[in-house]
């Protein structure tokens, strides 16, 4: 199962949220790189970590665009963050505690959510963003 | 600016498959000098670094298994500095989405010294064992 193309389609015109969606959806291509890697999964924890980190950073830099621009869905769409970054953690959770075929469920959880959010709820701030002239 | 390590038979550790990854590693860094240089746009550019990363979990999980193997007394140490590796190059690729100069730059200093550093350094203090355990 491999992880999606990017397209330069993807980005939404606001320079320093498209360059973390890129960030974003570069660190899910290494997830699906080093799973097979690291006899104890150890890559794989790894940068797994460092995703969720990133995303949070990402959160919040989008949280503030949202702000800033009055976006009218803003309590709808940082539930849908804080709603990821709690199923993260759970994964995270039972990847350190070796679940069955944890690793192919955490990838399949991340294509989806990249794909719904980013490539769905997130085109829908493109608009409101151009509308403020964010670049 | 910034000079091409070339690859020379004294950087060998004895390991042929070890050996081959360290070159196509090699070559891979030497690919990001080169492609600095030549102004890769962003996108080659992030691709090489991943391609970087995808092969270093490869060669990582291969000689931390020949370490294993030949009971490597150091082994925690050496493989927290791959750790260190990984952790170091996620964290700069990130930034190079950002697109400046400066954060390519900063990658490729990190690269070349960390090639310097581990791969012609502390991955030479591995040798005794591997070769005392007949891994060739």
């Amino acid at each position: 199962m491999p992880f999606i193309e990017w397209k330069d389609t993807y980005n939404i015109g606001v320079k320093e949220i498209d360059n973390q969606h890129r960030g974003l959806f570069d660190l899910i291509s290494k997830l699906f790189n080093s799973r097979q890697y690291g006899p104890d999964g150890k890559y794989f924890i790894l940068t797994l970590n460092k995703f969720a980190e990133y995303a949070q950073v990402h959160f919040s830099t989008e949280e503030r665009y949202m702000q800033e621009a009055h976006y009218p869905k803003f309590a709808e769409h940082q539930n849908e963050h804080e709603l990821f970054i709690a199923q993260l953690s759970q994964l995270a959770q039972d990847v350190e505690n070796k679940e069955a075929d944890i690793e192919n469920k955490t990838l399949d959880f991340l294509k989806d959510w990249y794909v719904a959010h980013i490539l769905g709820a997130d085109r829908d701030l493109e608009k409101s963003f151009q509308a403020k002239g964010f670049k | 600016m910034y000079k091409k390590i070339e690859w020379q038979d004294e950087y060998s550790v004895g390991v042929k498959e070890l050996d081959e990854q360290h070159q196509k590693m090699l070559n891979i860094i030497n690919s990001l000098l080169i492609g600095q240089q030549n102004e890769y746009d962003a996108l080659q550019f992030s691709e090489a670094v991943s391609s970087l990363i995808h092969y270093a979990y490869v060669h990582f999980a291969t000689e931390e298994r020949y370490l294993a193997q030949a009971n490597y007394p150091d082994i925690k140490a050496h493989i927290l500095d791959h750790v260190g590796f990984i952790m170091k190059t996620l964290e700069l690729s990130l930034k190079v989405h950002e697109g400046t100069q400066d954060n390519r730059l900063d990658l490729l200093r990190y690269l070349e010294k960390w090639y310097s550093l581990h791969v012609l350094g502390i991955d030479r203090q591995y040798i005794p064992y591997l070769a005392a355990n007949g891994i060739k």
